[in-house]
């Protein structure tokens, strides 16, 4: 964080220390459907916590069960364990409300479509933090724009009274993590964060994120699909496939030794693994075509 | 594109070109000081300004740039879907005229592309067999069967019969690569193919891609923001950015020498999946 230390800042002043979220069994059925079977997920106080799989794996419905946000008419059975000792399962509607956006968050993949087109960034940076933190709105945006200079959103004054068509997709989602950390939230699920971005632009908030779990010892789930950005932030990696957690281990292992099946031939399906492959076999692509 | 044959009974009266003699007669794609603006709410947008692109017979080409850059909108003037503000586009000696009511010449039609997103690019009312076919009826030399073109992408030939929703994003823009193959094109395009899939198979159906092209002597304009899949199967790679190309060359010396600074910061920004847990760099936003 160049010329914003989190340190510096009176946001973070009354953190205490890093939570983690200890899922376990965490089953869910609709219309007679496994959607997920079974997953015991270990979030890490203080970690970036990776979590790998393809479209329909069921990596997006455990981050949204574990924010309190799952589909409608879900049977879920299992345990979320906040900080080891809250079950978060089964938790009245308005108890559950103390946690959602206020001790964990979430920072979407399309931050155009997260956010609502017409109203300021103002008036959707600082309503978590007036209904959460009963902040006046003098209060709510001077604590709006000390969140703006922590995720480095330049002018951040000026950036208040504009709306989100005004910047670019990378700018928009600084400004969704900094919603997101508008509460004091401990944990932040960042799903597909740079999905939707330019690798430029992906680089940046890939630093934001590893500064703001280092500095703010914000406990990070890392959902992503992309083993790049996998290999480049997270700590742990669990990879997901059809509703089950088939493999975790240090982000080490799982990229350079994978034991699943399933998790080697995705990171043989890497455009460099294949490229290490052929080199190994003294193959180039054009001599190896017709084995891909 | 296998819609625009809208009145292709008409041609059936004109004797079929003979584009297959040799590869020697056609000259590729050849675009000049193409300009694009696009005009919205009274501001123009300058989208593509003054770029030079060939595409040799047979030759792999990525084109690549981050959003914005101007590359998908080169797609579509040389599919004649825009129309460039100044500049010429000739392909093997036609100029590509902006299309319009009529349906599009006999040579323009070699020129067949791949769009982003095959849920919206297949039509979710018909059979794969009705759109392949329709596809196959205005190649101008014969076509294999819809059932060979299917398993040219890996796909079953009891898939014929189906209708797209019963496919999953990567067979879908297998089928919708089978469709374009089927007309026989010499130039291929893919405007961002892989984008939307899965990881596990963006390489692999960029590879399935190329092999279709090269099967049968196509030339392939593959358009990507992914330079680590551009990498693997282009021969020469072609950087956009502002609407401008910033550099060009052979795949293997814009990966491991590039000259400009655009490029260089562009490749430092892929993160290696290497589980060593290093940052890529961060020059700033452009």
């Amino acid at each position: 964080m160049s010329d914003m230390s989190a340190q510096e800042s009176e946001l973070f002043k009354n953190q205490g220390k890093p939570v983690g979220i200890t899922v376990r069994g965490l089953t869910m059925d609709l219309y007679g459907r496994r959607l997920l079977d079974h997953v015991d997920l270990d979030i890490a106080p203080g970690k970036i916590n990776g979590l790998a799989g393809e479209s329909g794996s069921g990596k997006s419905l455990t981050s949204m069960t574990v924010l309190g946000l799952p589909p409608e008419g879900a049977k879920i059975t299992g345990s979320i364990l906040y900080d080891g000792k809250t079950e978060l399962l089964g938790m009245k509607e308005h108890e559950r409300n103390t946690y959602r956006g206020r001790r964990i968050s979430m920072v979407f993949q399309d931050p155009t479509s997260s956010m609502h087109p017409m109203l300021s960034i103002e008036r959707q940076l600082t309503d978590g933090m007036r209904y959460h933190l009963h902040l006046n709105r003098k209060q709510a945006r001077k604590r709006a724009i000390e969140l703006l200079k922590l995720v480095q959103v330049p002018d951040p004054e000026n950036a208040l009274d504009r709306f989100p068509h005004q910047f670019s997709g990378g700018q928009l989602q600084r400004i969704a993590i900094a919603t997101a950390l508008s509460c004091d939230s401990r944990v932040l699920i960042a799903d597909e964060p740079t999905t939707a971005l330019d690798v430029t632009v992906q680089a940046g908030i890939l630093h934001l994120l590893k500064d703001l779990n280092e500095q703010l010892g914000l406990t990070i789930v890392l959902v992503t699909h992309d083993l790049g950005v996998m290999s480049a932030l997270a700590d742990t990696i669990a990879v997901m496939r059809s509703g089950k957690i088939v493999e975790v281990g240090p982000r080490y292992d799982i990229i350079n030794h994978p034991k699943h099946p399933y998790t080697i031939d995705l990171i043989n399906s890497l455009p460099t693994r294949i490229e290490q492959r052929l080199e190994a076999e003294g193959k180039t692509m054009a001599s190896a075509e017709e084995d891909l | 594109m296998g819609g625009s044959v809208i009145d292709r009974d008409k041609d059936k009266n004109v004797k079929p070109l003979d584009f297959r003699t040799a590869a020697d007669i056609r000259s590729g794609l050849h675009l000049r000081d193409i300009v694009v603006d696009y005009t919205m709410g009274g501001r123009t947008v300058h989208a593509v300004r003054g770029v030079d692109l060939d595409v040799a017979p047979g030759e792999v080409v990525g084109l690549v740039g981050e959003s914005g850059c101007g590359k998908s909108t080169l797609a579509k003037v040389i599919c004649g879907l825009v129309e460039p503000v100044a500049g010429t586009a000739v392909y093997d000696d036609t100029p590509i005229t902006p299309l319009k009511f009529r349906s599009r010449p006999m040579e323009l039609r070699r020129i067949q592309m791949v769009f982003q997103n095959p849920y919206a690019s297949l039509n979710p009312r018909r059979t794969v067999r009705s759109q392949i076919e329709e596809a196959r009826a205005i190649s101008p030399v014969p076509v294999p069967s819809v059932e060979e073109l299917l398993a040219s992408v890996e796909l079953d030939a009891s898939d014929a019969d189906k209708l797209p929703h019963q496919f999953s994003g990567g067979q879908r823009q297998r089928i919708a690569i089978a469709r374009a193959m089927a007309t026989t094109p010499t130039l291929l395009i893919g405007d961002e193919p892989i984008a939307s899939l899965d990881a596990s198979l963006q390489a692999k159906t960029a590879i399935l891609m190329k092999k279709a092209a090269a099967r049968s002597d196509a030339s392939l304009l593959f358009i990507s923001h992914d330079l680590s899949i551009v990498r693997l199967i282009a021969t020469r790679i072609v950087v956009m950015n502002k609407g401008q190309v910033v550099e060009t060359g052979p795949t293997e010396e814009i990966w491991n020498h590039p000259r400009e600074e655009y490029t260089k910061n562009l490749l430092d920004a892929i993160p290696v999946p290497d589980g060593l847990g290093h940052l890529p760099a961060y020059h700033g936003e452009n």
